[in-house]
């Protein structure tokens, strides 16, 4: 695991050849020479598997500082994947967020052997609950809320589907907080790490929420989807769980995923047998306490 | 026109039956058409209509007949007119074409 790495260590990795991070199916090769980038990428990712070199990586990332003024005047980061830069530059303190969302970026640009879903998903009693949202239904926060009520987190943001044979994969990465949520989930879960605030990001703030131990060391683990539920945040509406029917669930999931076009018939399959295989609902809430308790007895039933 | 042309009547044909794939879900069905890539969602009469299509090409009046098999009810004009507007919108959706039979 990255912690077993010293820092001087990992810091001639992402300074050399690269650190070879094992982020659930995924095998990411970093480099970069950001020296407050590293203390973060060892606080989130401390107990994510190192692969030895030689491995075959599945995302080359690399987060360098520009040259020119830039590397002086008000110095920036620039993200590229595989060698290519699809971002404008951040500018350099937040080099850790745009290492997150570039890497959101290319896995959902390139993770097509996967159907994805736009969607959190965690699991309990072996089974997945799936949260397919798009921004501003408080998909993140109601996950990291899951998590820190003891669910094992997938991931925040993708839902993926082995379509051989429909299982879900965990994912699981820090999970970005944006704005209020950050001081929801500070006062919902107090002993959670939620690292520093970047202000100013194309989102507002945000700050990453760390991954639970137990949902590392248990990503290699995949389980069968049991429920989907789109989650519908409503400043002050009452809780309202309501079940919908399959071609409904079907169309909502279908339009919800990166992928499905691309997928053609296997896309087709892999969401009719997700919506036959789930119980189905739109979950309509404020109160986070309300909603867990829901899907916990959802989960228990 | 010749001759041959004046027996023939105008009629409907499924686009490709060997490209779509189904789902039902009680009276609605799910269907990929995997030559288009394109996913339908449709209420069962469109895909009663489909399905008889798919055995072969028909007129909109052969296709109400057959539809109506086994009901005791007449087949009425104005149903081979519904027919005929439903036959249209699954043209437009790329599953039906026009034919001489």
């Amino acid at each position: 695991m990255l912690a077993g790495l010293t820092g001087e260590a990992c810091h001639q990795r992402l300074a050399d050849r690269g650190l070879l991070l094992k982020t659930g199916p995924f095998t990411v090769e970093l480099r970069s020479d950001i020296d407050g980038f590293i203390p973060l990428l060892r606080q989130f990712y401390g107990q994510f598997p190192v692969v030895e070199a030689p491995a075959i990586a599945d995302f080359h990332v690399r987060l360098l500082r520009p040259g020119g003024v830039r590397r002086w005047w008000r110095p920036q980061v620039q993200f590229l994947l595989d060698g290519q830069s699809p971002f404008r530059p951040f500018q350099l303190s937040h080099a850790f967020p745009l290492f997150e969302w570039g890497l959101n970026w290319g896995i959902a640009m390139q993770a097509h052997q996967y159907l994805m879903l736009h969607s959190a998903v965690v699991e309990r009693a072996g089974k997945v609950l799936i949260l397919p949202a798009w921004p501003g239904c408080g998909k993140s926060t109601l996950c990291a809320a899951l998590v820190s009520r003891g669910w094992r987190l997938f991931s925040d943001e993708f839902g993926l589907v082995r379509v051989a044979d429909g299982q879900m994969l965990p994912l699981p990465r820090p999970t970005p907080l944006k704005n209020k949520s950050i001081d929801v989930i500070r006062d919902f879960a107090p002993d959670a790490t939620i690292g520093p605030a970047f202000h100013g990001t194309r989102k507002g703030t945000v700050a990453h929420l760390q991954t639970p131990d137990a949902s590392v060391i248990q990503a290699h683990i995949p389980a069968p989807p049991g429920w989907l539920v789109f989650p519908r945040y409503q400043a002050g509406a009452p809780l309202h769980l309501k079940p919908i029917d399959m071609p409904q669930a079907f169309l909502k999931l279908a339009n919800n995923s990166f992928n499905y076009r691309l997928q053609g018939l296997q896309g087709f399959q892999a969401v009719t047998r997700l919506v036959r295989h789930c119980d189905r609902y739109i979950l309509s809430y404020s109160d986070l306490d309300a909603a867990i308790d829901t899907l916990n007895q959802l989960a228990d039933a | 026109m010749d001759v041959s042309q004046q027996a023939q009547s105008s009629g409907w044909k499924i686009l490709e039956a060997d490209t779509l794939h189904w789902e039902k879900w009680g009276d609605q069905y799910a269907l990929y058409d995997s030559l288009s890539g394109e996913t339908h969602l449709l209420p069962e009469s469109s895909a009663r209509v489909l399905q008889q299509l798919s055995v072969r090409p028909c007129t909109a009046e052969v296709l109400a007949r057959a539809l109506c098999e086994g009901s005791d009810e007449p087949c009425e004009e104005t149903f081979v007119e519904h027919l005929s507007q439903l036959l249209a919108q699954l043209r437009a959706a790329g599953l039906t074409e026009k034919v001489w039979l």
